[in-house]
């Protein structure tokens, strides 16, 4: 019942197997067919193992990040897709990687350059979502309000993609560069994914998924409102901005290898509170895992299903997350309309009158 | 105010005042807590009970000096002045699909270290506390299978679970029914005597008498409150006169009407507690 150091390191490690177990059944997985990849071709292996490392990253990443976006806001719709955030860090990545293409700066540069793009297009977006998600005065004057947020959130996205749409329209040749247009648009994985800029991605991510591991006891007493959260001895703003900052970091990291992946952010917490309940100590780590393996299925699937000819070409993996996404979206709204969880999980505190 | 039983100055605080824009909620009170004293707060809706309590808890701006061992809630900083002080507000809520366990658990943030791990000093912490407000059969229940009453313990127990020296209650016995009430202030006293300043706001007279002392003779005090000011202070007895509620609540008012009403010079003899509903521990 205790959440002990003993107990902590068993999450984690059994989060490890379970992600272990996934990426060994996906590298089964791909475009030449299901199977363990002939040993006389060496480059399929190197291929798959690839792509299952970069489904993981971004998965975790994303993952990551509506866990602490959803602790942040106290609301479980919180979503790096659905509050723009994704959609703003890829913007911000696309107008960085297409003059920076032109020029030959050296990897470390541009690597950093994206990364730094990406979360500065994700700190624009959230803060926009905070400016305008407020409920201007009245009885919950200043609080954040949920629906208000994921208002702002998709007027953010789609005024993003409008814009990309727009520079793809007049640069044609844009698109063609990593993962080409519907990447940017839909996010989809692209194995060959340059060496350094998965290590700068990863080491954000490992980063970040540390410093949520200090924030995780201060997010789950956050959940009992902000005051009361106050006098539990959690200093309440700072807990909240280090919340946003490395959900964005997450968030931009992930999609700046990716493009905007929707749902995963959503779905992969959902799943692991269905497991572990909602002290967000006992959720980094099988929400991180659940997330990798989650993006993992999804796009092995996408690789599998080219290889049955279903298609002619790789299905982008945003279009599979959204396919799964979408129903499950509808499903949690349906559980809270039916009241099943008490007064919302979480949705403003259930209470509302704290802040 | 009885000063040879008190122990050392816990809070002093001197023209407090709180306005929320142009409108006042509370105006130039004073509050001394030593040690080991309740202070019970009684008004009507609006008095400015909740307000000073939030002041004094450092979560609303305020006038005037608050000074908690000589230092103000900002001085102490957060997580300090959450070792020292627990607050139970009215609006204070608690995740629905979190077990009790957990949900008292969190009263221990201000003790845990960077990863919030936790340990045997928790366990012993949760054992006490947990028996001392009979949610030991409620442990592994989550929130939104409990009654009112029953979550409204299990909050005040997250604020013990703090292990302060001093306790804000604003309304603590909200929703508590006889049995509650009754076992509320024999454990707000018991936990006065074990050092603990306490000040709780609360509607119900009788219990309001109960804890800030007179017919049980502990070191009490009320403080009634109308229209943000401190109107009376003293003795429950010399406060909660009936004259004077008839004319702060604005209501007639009965000394008895004859109908019985807890007794709460008896101690309650039901340690062993039963429960309002019923409990599925298969989980």
């Amino acid at each position: 019942m205790l959440w002990t150091a003993r107990r902590q390191a068993i999450s984690w490690f059994l989060s490890a197997i379970a992600w272990a177990v996934t990426a060994l059944c996906c590298l089964m997985i791909g475009s030449t067919g299901i199977g363990f990849p002939d040993m006389s071709q060496p480059e399929v292996l190197g291929f798959r193992l690839s792509a299952v490392l970069v489904a993981s990253l971004v998965g975790a990443g994303l993952a990551g990040s509506g866990l602490a976006y959803q602790a942040v806001l106290r609301n479980p719709l919180a979503d790096p897709y659905l509050l723009g955030v994704s959609g703003g860090a890829t913007l911000a990545t696309f107008v960085l990687r297409y003059p920076a293409r032109a020029l030959t700066w050296p990897d470390a540069v541009v690597s950093g350059g994206v990364q730094a793009a990406a979360f500065f297009g994700a700190m624009v977006a959230v803060v926009i979502c905070l400016a305008l998600g407020r409920e201007k005065s009245g009885a919950g004057g200043g609080r954040l309000s949920p629906t208000g947020l994921i208002l702002v959130g998709v007027i953010i996205s789609t005024m993003c993609g409008a814009i990309l749409q727009f520079m793809l329209a007049i640069w044609p040749e844009a698109g063609a560069l990593t993962g080409g247009a519907m990447a940017f648009l839909l996010g989809g994985l692209q194995p060959d994914v340059p060496s350094w800029a998965f290590w700068t991605a990863f080491a954000v991510i490992a980063i970040s998924v540390a410093g949520m591991m200090a924030l995780s006891g201060r997010f789950t007493v956050l959940s009992a409102g902000p005051s009361a959260a106050k006098t539990m001895g959690v200093p309440v703003e700072p807990t909240r901005w280090w919340g946003l900052i490395l959900g964005s970091a997450m968030a931009a990291a992930a999609v700046s290898i990716s493009g905007p992946i929707g749902f995963i952010g959503l779905i992969a917490p959902h799943i692991a509170r269905m497991a572990v309940g909602p002290d967000y100590r006992k959720l980094l780590a099988p929400t991180v895992a659940c997330g990798a393996i989650l993006l993992c299925w999804a796009d092995a699937l996408s690789r599998g299903l080219s290889a049955q000819g279903a298609l002619r070409v790789t299905l982008p993996v945003g279009v599979l997350t959204a396919c799964l996404g979408g129903p499950f979206f509808v499903l949690i709204r349906m559980r809270q309309r039916r009241g099943q969880s008490g007064a919302g999980v979480g949705v403003g505190g259930g209470g509302g009158a704290d802040e | 105010m009885s000063s040879h039983m008190a122990g050392p100055l816990i809070l002093s605080a001197v023209g407090v005042g709180v306005a929320y824009g142009k409108r006042p909620a509370v105006m130039d009170v004073a509050i001394t807590l030593p040690a080991g004293r309740i202070i019970v707060l009684v008004g009507p809706n609006g008095s400015g009970k909740s307000s000073l309590i939030s002041a004094l808890a450092g979560l609303v701006r305020c006038a005037g000096t608050v000074r908690w061992w000589g230092k103000s809630p900002a001085e102490w900083g957060v997580r300090a002045f959450a070792r020292q002080v627990a607050v139970l507000s009215q609006n204070t809520s608690a995740d629905p699909a979190a077990t009790v366990a957990e949900t008292l658990l969190m009263g221990r943030f201000p003790h845990h270290g960077l990863l919030g791990l936790e340990g045997a000093r928790d366990r012993e912490v949760l054992r006490i506390v947990s028996n001392q407000l009979g949610l030991t059969e409620l442990l592994k229940l989550e929130m939104y299978t409990l009654s009112g009453g029953w979550r409204q313990r299990v909050l005040l127990g997250r604020s013990l679970m703090q292990e302060p020296r001093a306790l804000l209650l604003d309304e603590p016995e909200a929703g508590l029914d006889f049995q509650g009430l009754h076992e509320l202030a024999w454990t707000l006293r018991s936990l006065a005597s074990d050092g603990l300043g306490i000040i709780v706001a609360c509607h119900d007279i009788p219990f309001a008498a109960a804890v800030g002392g007179n017919d049980a003779g502990n070191d009490g005090e009320v403080i009634l409150m109308g229209g943000g000011r401190a109107i009376a202070t003293g003795p429950a007895r010399t406060v909660l006169e009936r004259d004077r509620l008839e004319a702060v609540y604005r209501v007639p008012m009965a000394a008895s009407l004859g109908w019985p009403a807890i007794d709460f010079a008896t101690p309650p003899v039901n340690l062993a507690r039963r429960l309002d509903q019923p409990v599925d521990l298969s989980r």
